[in-house]
C-alpha cells in the first residue's frame, strides 16, 4: 500500500461532481443568495430585483463549485468559498468583491465571528484559517502581514463539515467526519491561534453534517446538530453536554410502515435550520421529499420530534434557513460539471411558513407574496425549465456528500486481498 | 490473528512481526467508544473494578457498530456522567493564578481513572516499568499496529499471571490516538502523557502526521489536568527540535526546569525503558528530551 496515495484520501470516495445547492439570508432580510455550483445568485428582498454587480456575473468570479456562504452577524459582509480554493470577501451594500484570498486546499465550511471582524473557513484537510476582514491590501505591507490567513486550529485529517461562531463571539464551534463536534475558545488575537479547547460534543454515532447555533438570549448558549445516523441533538456549549436526542430516521419510519427497515446505511441528516425564536428547528433528511419539523424549548433542554411535511415530489431540499418572520426558506438544487467541463446547475427556491400553536401547520407560501415575486424565483432558480431534473440532481448532490464523508467500509476478504498485494509482502516472498 | 502464545505464556516477538509503520490518517477498522462515558474499563483493570460488578452488563455498540470485548457499556447514562465532569473542571479553572498541581479527583462515583497514557507505546516496555512504580495509578498503552497491540495484549496477561497481584494497573488499546483520543479520555483526566521515540515522519509534506504537532497539542492539553506532565523523547535530532518548538510556542504548555526533571524518576526511564530506547542506547546515538506542564495560558499574550 503506497502511503503517498492515500495521501488526503484516507477513506474518501473518489469525488463526485454533483454539488448541493445553498442558501442564505441577510440576518435583517435585505437579500437572500442561492449558490448553485460555481454560480452565486443574489436577489435584493427590500429593492425586488436581482443583483447585477460586475463580480457577481464576471468570469472571474468562482470557477469551481462553491461549498460555503454565509452572511455577517449585521448583514454588512458576505463570505463564498469552496473547489476552487478561493475564499471572497463581499461587501453587500455594492455587492463587489472586496478580496480574494487563495487558499491551499478546497474549503468546506466558513462562518464569521460574531464581531464580524473575522472570516473563519475550513478545509478539507480538517484546518481552520482566520483572515481579518478589516484589512485593506497595503502594497508596503510588510512580512507580518496581518492580511494572511492565520492557521487557528485544526481536527485531525476531518474533513470539517460545519463551522460556526456562537452569537456571544466565545467559542468557536467545529463539525467534522469522525463523528465530533469541537468547542474551541474564541481567542483573543486570533493572529495567534486558537489553542484551548473548552470541549468537545461526543455523541453522534456517524459523521456530523450540519450544525445550527441557537440565538437567544440567555448566557447558555445551545446547539444543535444533525448527522449521519439520522439523529438530531441539542447541546449545551459551555459543558459539552449532550442534552437531548430525537431519532428522526426512527421517528418517521415507525409513522410509515412501508419504509424499509432494513437498510443498512442510515439516511443522513442534511441540512438543518432553528428559527429566530428558537422554537422550532427544522431539518431536511436524505431521501425525503419534504422537511421535518422540531420543537426545541430551551428552558426544560429538550428537543422533540414534531412533524414531517411533505412538500412536493421528489424535493430533497440541501439548504434551509429560516428568516425573521418565521419563514422557512429552502432550496433543492444541485450543479453536475460534466467530463467536457460543462457546469449544469439547477435549483429550486420554496418559502414555507410555519405556525406552531396547537398543531403544527406548515403552508406553502404563494410566489405572488413573496418580496419581488415570480421576479425572485426566476433570478433564483436561474432559466433551466427541467425541474424533474433539478431535484433528482438534489437527491444524488446530498447523497454525494454523505458518500464522501462516510467511512469505507471494506469487507474482511477485500482487506486481506488488499495486505496480500502490499509491496512489502511481496519483498518477504521473495526472501 | 496469529497469536504466537499460548494463554499465559510471555508472547514471543517473531510471531508478531508488523510493518515499523502504519498510515495515522486510514480509517482503520477497530470499534471506538462513543464517548469517555461510555467507556468500561473494567476489562482492562478488572482487580480495581472488582466492586462494580453488577447484574449481566448490557452489551452496547461501539461506533463501528461491532462490540469488542475490551468495552462494553455499563448502562450508564452518558449525558449525566457528562456533566459531573464539567462541574469539578469549573472550580478548577476558577482557582486561576494559584499554584496549581492538584489531581482531578475521581467524579460522581468515584470509579477509578485512567491517569497516565503511553501515546505509540510499541511493545510495552514504557508501561512494564512505569506499573510497580506507580502502582495504584491506571496506566494504559494506546498503539496502531494490530499485531504490536497484540503482543503487548498477551505480555500483560503473561506478566498478571506470573505475578499475582502485580501488573493490574497497566493494559492496552489498539486505537488511532491522534483521532480518538477524546473518545477515551474526559476533560482533565491524564497526569501524564509519553510520546516515546515517535515516527518522525522526515519528508515535509508528510509533516500533519507527527503526533506531536501545534494542533494536536490543543487536543493533549484538553485530557490532561493542570500540573500534568508531557514527555517526549527521540533519537532524531530534527524531531526533537520540532517537537520542543511545538511545545514552546504552545500557551498551555511551559518546560519543566531542569532541577524538577532531574528529580522525577520518571525521566531516568524515558531513556532505556522501552525497546526502542535500548536499541538507541546499543547503537551510541543521542536522545532528545522535552519534559513540559500543562499550565494555564497565561493573561500575557494570547
Amino acid at each position: 500500500m503506497n502511503m503517498e496515495d492515500d495521501e488526503g484520501h484516507d477513506g474518501f470516495a473518489a469525488e463526485k461532481t454533483v454539488t448541493p445547492a445553498l442558501l442564505a439570508l441577510h440576518p435583517f432580510s435585505k437579500f437572500v443568495v442561492v449558490s448553485v455550483g460555481s454560480q452565486l445568485r443574489v436577489f435584493n428582498l427590500l429593492e425586488k430585483c436581482a443583483v447585477d454587480s460586475e463580480d457577481i456575473n464576471s468570469q472571474s468570479c468562482h470557477v469551481d463549485a462553491i461549498k460555503t456562504i454565509t452572511f455577517s452577524k449585521d448583514g454588512g459582509l458576505f463570505a463564498s468559498a469552496g473547489d476552487d480554493k478561493h475564499v471572497k470577501l463581499w461587501d453587500t451594500d455594492t455587492w463587489r468583491c472586496l478580496r480574494t484570498v487563495v487558499a491551499t486546499k478546497k474549503i468546506s465550511a466558513s462562518s464569521f465571528s460574531s464581531d464580524g471582524k473575522w472570516l473563519l473557513y475550513a478545509d478539507k484537510f480538517g484546518v481552520v484559517y482566520a483572515i481579518s476582514t478589516e484589512y485593506v491590501k497595503d502594497p508596503l505591507a510588510g512580512p507580518a502581514d496581518p492580511g494572511q490567513p492565520v492557521s487557528l486550529l485544526a481536527h485531525c485529517c476531518s474533513i470539517i463539515t460545519s463551522l460556526k461562531c456562537s452569537a456571544d463571539g466565545r467559542y468557536i464551534i467545529t463539525a467534522d467526519r469522525d463523528f465530533k463536534i469541537r468547542i474551541s475558545i474564541f481567542p483573543k488575537n486570533p493572529l495567534m491561534g486558537a489553542h484551548e479547547i473548552e470541549g468537545f460534543c461526543l455523541g453522534h454515532t456517524s459523521f456530523v453534517s450540519c450544525v445550527a447555533v441557537v440565538n437567544n438570549n440567555l448566557t447558555s448558549q445551545f446547539l444543535v446538530s444533525g448527522g449521519g445516523d439520522g439523529t438530531v441533538r441539542l447541546w449545551e456549549v459551555e459543558t459539552a453536554t449532550l442534552l437531548d436526542t430525537v431519532d428522526v430516521y426512527e421517528k418517521i419510519t415507525i409513522a410509515n410502515s412501508d419504509v424499509d427497515n432494513t437498510a443498512v446505511q442510515l439516511p443522513a441528516i442534511t441540512c438543518i435550520a432553528v428559527s429566530n425564536n428558537a422554537s422550532l428547528v427544522a431539518v431536511g433528511l436524505e431521501s425525503l421529499d419534504g422537511v421535518i419539523i422540531l420543537g426545541l424549548d430551551i428552558k426544560s433542554k429538550r428537543l422533540r420530534f414534531l412533524q414531517k411535511f411533505l412538500l412536493e415530489d421528489h424535493y430533497c431540499p440541501t439548504s434551509i434557513q429560516f428568516d425573521r418572520n418565521g419563514w422557512l426558506w429552502l432550496v433543492a438544487g444541485a450543479a453536475q460539471r460534466t467530463e467536457a467541463g460543462e457546469e449544469k446547475a439547477t435549483s429550486w427556491v420554496k418559502v414555507v411558513s410555519i405556525s406552531s400553536g396547537d398543531a403544527i401547520l406548515l403552508e406553502s407560501i404563494d410566489p405572488a407574496s413573496l418580496p419581488g415575486g415570480t421576479l425572485l424565483l426566476e433570478a433564483l432558480d436561474g432559466t433551466d425549465s427541467d425541474v424533474k431534473k433539478a431535484l433528482a440532481l438534489a437527491d444524488a448532490a446530498n447523497m454525494a456528500v454523505k458518500e464522501q464523508l462516510s467511512k469505507k467500509k471494506y469487507t474482511n476478504e477485500h482487506r486481506e486481498l488488499r495486505k496480500r498485494l502490499r509491496n512489502d509482502k511481496k519483498l518477504q516472498k521473495g526472501m | 490473528m496469529a497469536s504466537g502464545s499460548k494463554k499465559g505464556q510471555h508472547p514471543r516477538k517473531r510471531f508478531y512481526r508488523a510493518r515499523a509503520h502504519s498510515n495515522p490518517l486510514s480509517d482503520s477498522q477497530f470499534p471506538v467508544p462513543v464517548s469517555p462515558a461510555h467507556m468500561d474499563w473494567s476489562d482492562h483493570f478488572p482487580a480495581f473494578f472488582k466492586s462494580n460488578i453488577t447484574a449481566a452488563p448490557v452489551k452496547k455498540e461501539n461506533l463501528n457498530g461491532t462490540c469488542s470485548e475490551w468495552s462494553k457499556a455499563k448502562g450508564v447514562e452518558g449525558d449525566s456522567k457528562c456533566s459531573s465532569a464539567s462541574i469539578i473542571d469549573v472550580s478548577v479553572r476558577k482557582a486561576e493564578g494559584l499554584e496549581i498541581c492538584k489531581k482531578i479527583q475521581a467524579f460522581g462515583d468515584e470509579e477509578p481513572k485512567v491517569h497516565f497514557a503511553d501515546i505509540g507505546c510499541g511493545f510495552g516496555g514504557l508501561l512494564v516499568k512505569l506499573s510497580p512504580m506507580f502502582p495504584n495509578t491506571l496506566m494504559v498503552g494506546m498503539e496502531l499496529r494490530d499485531k504490536v497491540s497484540e503482543y503487548v495484549k498477551d505480555r500483560i496477561i503473561a506478566l498478571r499471571k506470573e505475578n499475582p497481584g502485580q501488573f493490574q494497573n497497566i493494559s492496552i488499546i489498539r486505537t488511532n490516538a491522534m483521532k480518538y483520543l477524546q473518545n477515551y479520555f474526559q476533560k482533565g483526566q491524564l497526569q501524564k502523557m509519553f510520546f516515546l521515540f515517535p515516527d518522525p515522519h522526515f519528508k515535509e509534506r508528510n509533516h500533519r502526521r507527527r503526533i506531536i504537532s501545534i494542533a494536536l497539542l490543543a487536543e493533549y492539553a484538553h485530557v490532561m489536568a493542570l500540573g500534568g506532565i508531557l514527555y517526549t523523547v527521540t533519537d532524531v535530532e530534527e524531531l526533537g527540535e520540532w517537537m520542543k518548538s511545538c511545545l514552546e510556542a504552545h500557551p498551555l504548555f511551559e518546560e519543566v526546569p531542569l532541577k524538577k526533571q532531574e528529580a522525577d524518576p520518571v525521566v531516568g526511564l524515558l531513556k532505556c525503558a522501552t525497546e526502542e530506547g535500548q536499541k538507541v542506547e546499543r547503537n551510541g546515538g543521542k536522545t532528545f528530551y522535552s519534559v513540559y506542564c500543562r499550565v494555564l495560558a497565561s493573561s500575557a499574550g494570547a
